[in-house]
């Protein structure tokens, strides 16, 4: 059979009549056509500079068309609110339901469902984005018009089961001044590896008002029989500042574009990413950073440990236009292998307009584990899979550690370790040399 | 300094003459299959080249253009003449060149630079090559160095047995056009162990308006043996299109060590489009050292194979770009073997509205265990109007590759110019220094005299940087 994915749709499901399922009464229905057609005439990288990298070979959900779900939000039980967190809100194949704690109230925090006709920016370039404008079948808008919550909202994403899609939206918009955190749980029930045939999409619409601050997380550990393609677009207001952590650990491909749009004059953003590719995993990764205000900063950071067949694609485009006088820029795309078998291809590249920036670099290595570490941690009393297990978290951990809850921190590491745990597992041989 | 500066300027003048000559042959404006037959037999070639031009033109013909890189959208190729020929044939003592050529290559120095401090030299005039010689002492070691199509002839089995190995016709829609129409350039052979004391140079001229200049070289170094390949090019500016597409195939075979240095300072009309590739066998080392200060668009991403264990490779690139030039250069490390090193450094200047772009690739393939290589690549923007760009393709598929990158892009820091400038110097000069030392990583690996004229040029380009 040959086996056909997202590299060479169209997806049977992706057409008039589904889009006008989906839209309800005809609520949308235009900004869905469009996107559509966009979706239809876009190639899958429409960036020429990684056109030769994109594989999406692992992934066949052309059988698997999203339901229409109801958009109405339901209640939670007080029960499913974490410990600490200010906010819960799941998002799945059951629709959405929401549960704001007394603080959340307080503060007005808004969980809304997202109106059928909100467009989507962006889905006229790129083609995940188009996608997920034309098929959304869930998505709520989370609003802070001002003030602070410290405590988290928590956001779960729970995948839907082999088969079927899950489209999903979700706007975040913080207003003047406000501050926010915010963690989301990507997950799904447990299946066996092997062929994706059931999907899920995402869209972060991230907007930040003046001097707004978020802290956003991300923990994606979905069963690997998943693909998990998403898109999040931050635009900043002037001096906003967004906190980003992004772990990347399950899927079989996983496909993620992010747009940060430092518009505002002394926005910044600071964004850390791990991924940790095992088996036969694949993980397509971009960031565009275009600082086309004054005085912006980009500190981006990516960390990627790839064992067994895994390939990993980590990309970067940094742009700064003659308008990003200031500009403070870092890109670095930091690879480990840990098996023959893997690959690492990174491309971090700068577009640069404006030569009075404070900053405009980019850094990357490849590195197998040292042998002196290793040496140095046996003679530490150490067995040698604790010495590469203790170098491996070592090496992932600055980017663990910039999560914003302790106890999300806590649970990567678990969540790293028994990953790592089953690599090391499966490659006694390659990794005794 | 102000007087430095005023030579400097009349130099640039003595590049961009050119002479009123009757070709002795030249084909009809524009590329057709007959034209790949009239230029193979005005060359009187075996039968095996003109099939391998013939293939070359059809793949040539059904590629695209490249949809990366620089506008190529304004490149005529129908208008380019694709052979010029200005004399009758390749001289190997300098009084028989004809006298009208021979002025223009004294204009240029190379008769001097001859006598001064090379091994031996060669001259392109448009599409043939027109004088060639080499120092008796290296000949009498084996040493050959002479046009390439004198090489096919004189050395055919080592020509074909090496010819089109390290870029295929078809590996890209350039390569094409040069395996279809080349003619000229160096064919060199240095036999086991013999060290070649002094640099070889060659020196290309395109002299003729809407001249294409597809010169093939093809350098064979043999096992334990060594060699420096200096080449420099000029053009008059016609202010009309002219097209250079050269290909360099470098073979280093175990144990040899090859430098191959560039310095092009092509006119501001000429698309310089050059896929340059070298082959390190076991033990080899090669290296490109290459600078880019002429041309209007330039694509040339030397790079290096390193098929032997414990080959390494060694490319330093440097571009300036101004007014109306786009840089797109950049070098490529393809680590096919065991325990090979890569080491890369590209240093690119812009300014007046200048492009630069450094591309480049480092590949480790599965088997090439313990490779290390590092990249490093930093960039200039002088004023606000240039663009600098960086896209770095680092692909690793071993476990035990040790790779680091890095990339700066910033401009020339107000504390150093105050400093340099409290010391005595004009803005113009505390500039031109400091992007000297910038590039220096480029010169401090030239002989003298070509470090002194690339610090020229560079002064040259950098005139009135700052208004």
């Amino acid at each position: 059979m040959t086996r056909r994915a997202l590299a060479d749709l169209p997806l049977e499901w992706a057409t008039t009549d589904a889009i006008t399922k989906l839209s309800q009464g005809g609520a949308g229905l235009p900004e869905r056509t469009v996107a559509l057609a966009a979706f239809h005439a876009l190639p899958t990288e429409s960036n020429l500079l990684f056109t030769g990298y994109v594989d999406l070979r692992a992934a066949e959900v052309e059988q698997a068309a999203p339901a229409t779900l109801s958009q109405e939000i339901r209640s939670l039980p007080a029960s499913m609110l974490p410990e600490g967190a200010a906010a819960i809100i799941e998002i799945s194949s059951a629709g959405i339901g929401a549960f704001l704690g007394a603080e959340a109230t307080a503060a007005g925090l808004g969980v809304t469902p997202l109106s059928l006709s909100a467009p989507l920016a962006g889905a006229s370039e790129d083609r995940t984005a188009a996608l997920i404008a034309a098929l959304w079948n869930t998505g709520f808008a989370i609003t802070l018009n001002s003030g602070r919550l410290s405590a988290p909202i928590i956001i779960r994403v729970v995948a839907p089961e082999a088969g079927s899609s899950l489209l999903a939206r979700i706007a975040v918009q913080l207003g003047e001044g406000a501050h926010a955190s915010i963690v989301e749980e990507i997950s799904g029930s447990a299946a066996a590896a092997g062929v994706a045939t059931s999907l899920l999409a995402t869209s972060s619409e991230v907007t930040l008002g003046a001097r707004a601050t978020l802290s956003l997380s991300s923990i994606q550990d979905l069963p690997e029989d998943r693909a998990y393609v998403s898109v999040r677009r931050h635009t900043f207001g002037e001096k906003a500042q967004l906190q980003l952590a992004v772990a990347q650990v399950g899927a079989r491909l996983v496909r993620g574009r992010i747009d940060h749009l430092l518009e505002g004059d002394g926005s910044g953003v600071r964004q850390v990413e791990v991924v940790f590719g095992a088996g036969d995993q694949i993980h397509d990764l971009t960031t565009y950073s275009l600082h086309s205000g004054q005085k912006t900063v980009g500190d981006l950071l990516a960390k990627g440990v790839f064992a067994g067949n895994a390939r990993g694609y980590i990309k970067g485009v940094t742009t700064i236009p003659r308008s990003g006088r200031g500009t403070n820029s870092y890109l670095g795309e930091f690879g480990m292998l840990l098996s023959k078998t893997a690959r690492s291809v990174a491309i971090p590249s700068l577009w640069i307009d404006q030569p009075d920036c404070e900053r405009a670099a980019h850094g990357s290595s490849v590195g197998p584990i040292d042998p002196a570490q290793i040496f140095y941690l046996r003679s530490r009393g150490l067995t040698d899979a604790e010495a590469r297990r203790t170098i491996v978290m070592g090496f992932l951990e600055p980017v663990v550690a910039a999560l914003p809850l302790e106890a999300e921190a806590e649970r990567l590491r678990e969540v790293l370790a028994i990953k790592l745990d089953g690599a090391l597992a499966k490659q006694p041989a390659a990794l005794a040399s | 300094m102000t007087v430095a500066k005023e030579t400097v300027r009349d130099e640039r003048e003595q590049y961009a003459f050119h002479d009123d000559i009757t070709y002795l042959r030249e084909t009809k404006a524009g590329l057709t299959e007959a034209t790949v037959r009239e230029i193979s037999a005005t060359k009187d070639e075996p039968a095996w080249m003109l099939e391998y031009r013939l293939r070359a033109f059809k793949h040539f013909e059904s590629r695209a253009m490249p949809m990366w890189g620089g506008d190529l959208t304004k490149l005529d190729f129908s208008k380019i003449v694709y052979y010029r020929k200005p004399s009758e044939r390749e001289e190997k003592s300098w009084d028989d060149v004809p006298d009208q050529i021979k002025k223009t290559f004294e204009r240029l120095g190379i008769p001097e630079a001859e006598r001064k401090f090379l091994s031996g030299v060669g001259a392109q005039y448009d599409s043939e090559v027109v004088y060639h010689s080499v120092r008796e002492d290296l000949q009498k070691l084996g040493v050959v160095f002479m046009g390439t199509d004198q090489g096919m002839k004189e050395y055919p089995e080592i020509f074909k047995k090496y010819f089109g190995t390290v870029v295929p016709a078809e590996d890209n829609k350039f390569a094409a056009l040069n395996s279809a129409v080349w003619s000229g350039g160096s064919f060199v052979y240095v036999p086991k162990g013999v060290e070649v004391p002094l640099p070889l140079q060659a020196y290309f001229r395109i002299n003729g308006q809407n001249t294409g200049q597809f010169e093939r070289t093809l350098i064979v170094v043999d096992e334990g043996a060594s060699l420096h390949y200096i080449e420099g090019c000029t053009a008059p500016n016609w202010a009309t299109d002219s097209l250079h597409v050269a290909v360099v195939e470098v073979i280093a075979l175990p144990g040899a060590k090859v430098r191959y240095t560039t310095i092009q300072n092509w006119s501001n009309d000429v698309y310089n489009l050059v896929t340059k590739r070298a082959h390190a066998h076991a033990g080899a080392t090669v290296e490109w050292i290459d600078a880019n200060t002429g041309a209007q668009l330039t694509m040339k991403y030397p790079g290096i194979y390193l098929l032997g264990e414990k080959a390494h490779a060694e490319i330093v690139s440097v571009a300036v770009a101004s007014k109306g030039q786009h840089q797109d250069t950049g070098a490529k490390a393809v680590h096919l073997a065991p325990n090979t090193t890569s080491r890369i450094v590209g240093k690119s200047v812009c300014k007046d509205g200048g492009v630069a772009t450094y591309r480049g690739t480092v590949r480790v393939a599965p088997g090439a265990t313990g490779v290390t290589t590092s990249v490093r690549c930093d960039a200039l923007i002088l004023d606000e109007g240039s663009r600098s760009e960086t896209y770095p393709y680092i692909d690793i598929q071993e476990d035990d590759t040790s790779m680091s990158h890095e990339a700066t892009v910033g401009r020339v820091s107000d504390d150093q110019i105050f400093y340099l400038m409290s010391r005595g110097m004009t803005e113009n000069e505390a500039t031109n220094l400091i992007v000297q030392g910038f590039l220096e990583v480029f010169t401090k690996e030239l002989p003298m005299e070509y470090a002194l004229e690339f610090n020229r040029l560079i002064r040259l380009e950098m005139e009135g940087a700052l208004g």
